[in-house]
């Protein structure tokens, strides 16, 4: 396979060379890893379809994954052609870009950071420190450059029309002083974690990091049909002392110096944007980075001492067991579902985002209400005047998602545990299973929501909040039967993610289907109909769940 | 006579064309270790498998514990403990989650699981990782553990598949002690593994797998007998019909040599 960006390098040779370091061996080094790297999935690609298959084929996942950082810059690219004074919209820019920057290397290029598998096959082979470690730090720069070009390719663009081409290219050099500062406080912050806790906690970090992205990617898509609302902000810099703390700001003081804008601030300001990072590369390379090769082989260790959490959740977990299971065997996989659930890593990347969209959702769509009334008392008369709390439906439409991820596990060749227990049927496990689910992943978008609308619309739609939830089990139960039932815990996640989708989309057009036949059921004026629904639903429940999951081992999916 | 724990008939396996057993017959007493082994491929996991219910046999005839094995028992299994040859498991919960959950699929309360647990982890030098995930442990910790998960519950008869792997050689010594002493209870212990020396001085009993049937059944003595070989290792090869290990060997050797002219 061969890389542009090694032929790029080929004509640095003589710099290396001069250095000491085996370019040859370099060269094969980094060819491998970028190898390597292209059958990684980047975050920003995750939820494209991905089959076992695509690992083989050799385009390069992370390069065709930067068409999406290109996409992401159209956020600050709007922003770089809105007609607000500059040194605000590079502030702006900066503060996006920085903070994008930052989470992709956390998110998808933490295994290029934190790589110590490569201490394990190079340092065993006849290859010098020195050519170990510009390998590396050429991979790191080689990707670095690719994406935070990408990632701010709209405002370049943008910059270039708007305020000329000269502050497109000041904006590239800023840049540079920006990667310098994001590799240092990205270094700063592994090193400290490392150094405090271990690897297991940086580990989750970089998880929760991969979460708040993919969160606040989608969110920030919804901004940029919202963005023109905030031309009237009052984007009027009036600096205060603690201005001098935000580095968005320092990349973005010479901007204001090159539009006239000369005053001391400023020029602190640009200064400091110039000195700091540097300062930042030296203190990174003299002592962050010993630090961190130091602390590098803590990565695999986790501590033995159990946390005052770990035996509160154990506790709770037992008492909800008690409480929602009948059978001995059910609490059992109640309390392990709930453990597994609890303790995969890719399933709450997976999970959390929507969890926290449903969560959010009901104010995205409040804001319609605020836009189209004029003051805030009437937009909420309007609000209690519509039927808005059918809103429900969306905290509660992620339960047929989580549903199908359960037979996911990215230790499910364990499943082999199940069969050599005494086991009669699977109904305890699959039912003490969904039911941890249930819990663990699906009651808290719905509580808060429920909260919330009742809190707005007062007692009344309760009966309307408990029917949604009873029509969303009811769909999980439909779904189930229709697309048959997998052991939990028993596939990887990538060859299933096809089926992922489809539950999905089913949960998606069936949730909006019963939101429909609620919405008949609010027009009536008396509530027999509802006390009826209602009724019906609560006796029908229990006898269904236990029909839909008494099953055999043999009628399981294979 | 003593009734067989477990007897094996005209036990037929196939996965699409491949015969893996092509009719087992064999019959295993309580009180007997039985050291099950063959050459890579030949069958042992699948037989320990069927024998769990984890695969459907094609044809054949098993009883195990006195009681004729039909596809959907279950009952049996809480006499039974079983050590697989891949040690996985769930390894981001902790040997405490894992075990509850195991254990009280066994119909043990939780208060017992935990002092049996705890108190067989003290005793195997791993008392404090009992609340740590087990993704941490050692390769030699994760053995242990699964030796733990599989006779938690004291079982009649214990499946071991390479039971071995990554133990230390002080953990091995206590091991086979616990072997012997199950035995001496009156335990049934069907054990495979690749590893010669260990099958040769625990197995009361050694079945060779190869081709799909046992092609040798009796006591390390009376194979012994049989063969003109010296060692188990010796006998495995002969009768498995491997011999060409020298020569393999010295072309192995022959191609390291080679230099780029």
């Amino acid at each position: 396979m061969s890389f542009r960006s090694l032929r790029i390098l080929d004509r640095f040779k003589f710099l290396f060379t001069k250095f000491d370091v085996d370019y040859s061996a370099m060269r094969k080094i980094l060819e491998l890893k970028l190898t390597m790297d292209s059958r990684r999935i980047p975050t920003v690609l995750k939820d494209k379809k991905t089959s076992s298959l695509d690992y083989i084929d050799d385009g390069n996942k992370m390069l065709k994954s930067l068409w999406m950082y290109a996409m992401l810059s159209l956020m600050p690219g709007v922003l770089s052609i809105m007609p607000i004074p500059i040194f605000g919209k590079v502030s702006f820019i900066m503060g996006i870009s920085m903070f994008l920057v930052m989470s992709t290397m956390i998110s998808d290029f933490s295994s290029v950071l934190l790589d110590i598998r490569d201490k394990n096959i190079l340092m065993t082979l006849p290859v010098s420190a020195k050519t170990l470690s510009a390998a590396k730090t050429v991979h790191i720069i080689i990707y670095l450059t690719m994406i935070t070009f990408c990632l701010n390719i709209a405002p370049l663009i943008g910059l270039a029309f708007n305020e000329g081409i000269l502050a497109s290219l000041l904006l590239l050099f800023m840049l540079c002083f920006m990667v310098m500062t994001v590799i240092f406080f990205t270094s700063l912050l592994y090193v400290f974690i490392l150094k405090n806790f271990d690897g297991e906690k940086l580990k989750d970090l970089i998880s929760s990091i991969q979460i708040v992205l993919t969160i606040s990617i989608t969110l920030g898509y919804q901004m940029i049909a919202h963005m023109y609302d905030f031309t009237d902000l009052n984007l009027h810099f009036t600096p205060k002392w603690w201005t001098l703390l935000l580095p968005p700001a320092w990349f973005a003081a010479p901007f204001a110096l090159i539009s006239g804008e000369r005053s001391m601030v400023y020029m602190t300001l640009t200064i400091l944007g110039v000195v700091m990072p540097i300062l930042f590369i030296y203190l990174h390379t003299q002592v962050i980075s010993p630090m961190f090769e130091q602390n590098l082989s803590k990565l695999n260790s986790s501590g033995t001492g159990a946390s005052k959490a770990y035996f509160r959740r154990l506790k709770t977990r037992g008492h909800l067991a008690k409480l929602l299971c009948k059978s001995s065997d059910e609490q059992a996989t109640f309390k392990f579902g709930y453990s597994v659930l609890s303790s995969e890593r890719e399933l709450k990347q997976k999970v959390y985002p929507s969890m926290a969209l449903s969560i959010l959702f009901p104010f995205i769509l409040g804001m319609t209400f605020l836009e189209d009334y004029e003051s805030t008392s009437e937009a909420l008369a309007a609000f209690r005047n519509s039927k808005s709390y059918l809103w429900v439906y969306f905290s509660v439409m992620i339960l047929p998602t989580i549903i199908m991820f359960i037979k996911n596990s990215q230790h499910y060749k364990g499943a082999w545990i199940y069969r050599s227990l005494p086991i009669e049927n699977p109904k305890a496990l699959l039912s003490g299973t969904f039911k941890s689910a249930i819990i663990r992943f699906g009651m808290l978008p719905y509580i808060f929501t429920a909260t919330l609308m009742l809190l707005m619309y007062g007692p009344f739609v309760l009966p309307h909040l408990i029917i949604a939830f009873l029509n969303t089990i009811y769909l999980v139960l439909f779904i189930l039967r229709t697309e048959g039932i997998i052991l939990p815990f028993s596939r990887s996640f990538q060859v299933s993610q096809d089926g992922h989708m489809k539950g999905t989309m089913l949960g998606m057009f069936f949730a909006g289907l019963l939101a429909g036949l609620h919405y008949l059921l609010t027009l009536s004026s008396s509530t027999v109909p509802l006390i009826a629904v209602l009724l019906i639903q609560s006796i029908g429940l229990i006898p269904l769940w236990k029909n839909t999951l008494q099953i055999n081992w043999s009628d399981l999916k294979s | 006579m003593q009734q067989p724990i477990l007897a094996v008939k005209g036990l037929k396996k196939s996965f699409d064309t491949n015969d893996v057993l092509k009719g087992i017959n064999f019959e295993v007493y309580p009180g007997q270790i039985i050291g099950y082994i063959g050459p890579n491929g030949a069958g042992k996991s699948t037989t320990v498998k069927i024998f769990l219910g984890m695969i459907e046999k094609d044809e054949g005839d098993i009883e195990i514990l006195g009681k004729s094995l039909e596809s959907g028992d279950w009952d049996y299994k809480n006499r039974i403990g079983y050590v697989p040859e891949q040690s996985e498991v769930y390894e981001n919960l902790t040997a405490h989650e894992y075990l509850s959950f195991v254990g009280e699929l066994y119909g043990m309360t939780s208060e017992l699981i935990d002092e049996k647990a705890q108190g067989l982890m003290t005793l195997f030098g791993i008392e404090d990782s009992y609340h740590a995930r087990i993704s941490s442990y050692s390769k030699g910790m994760r053995q242990k553990l699964l030796i733990i998960a599989s006779m938690i519950h004291d079982p009649d008869i214990l499946f071991l598949d390479e039971p071995l792997s990554g133990l230390d050689a002080n953990s091995v010594m206590i091991f086979k002690e616990i072997l012997a002493r199950l035995k001496a209870r009156g335990k049934t212990i069907f054990y495979s593994s690749h590893i010669m020396e260990v099958v040769e001085n625990i197995s009361d009993r050694i079945l060779i797998l190869s081709g799909g049937e046992i092609v040798a059944d009796g006591s390390f003595d009376e194979l012994k007998a049989q063969s003109t070989e010296g060692s188990l290792q010796e006998i495995f090869n002969a009768l498995t019909g491997f011999h060409e290990h020298a020569g393999i060997a010295a072309k192995f050797v022959e191609i390291l040599e080679r230099r780029s002219s």
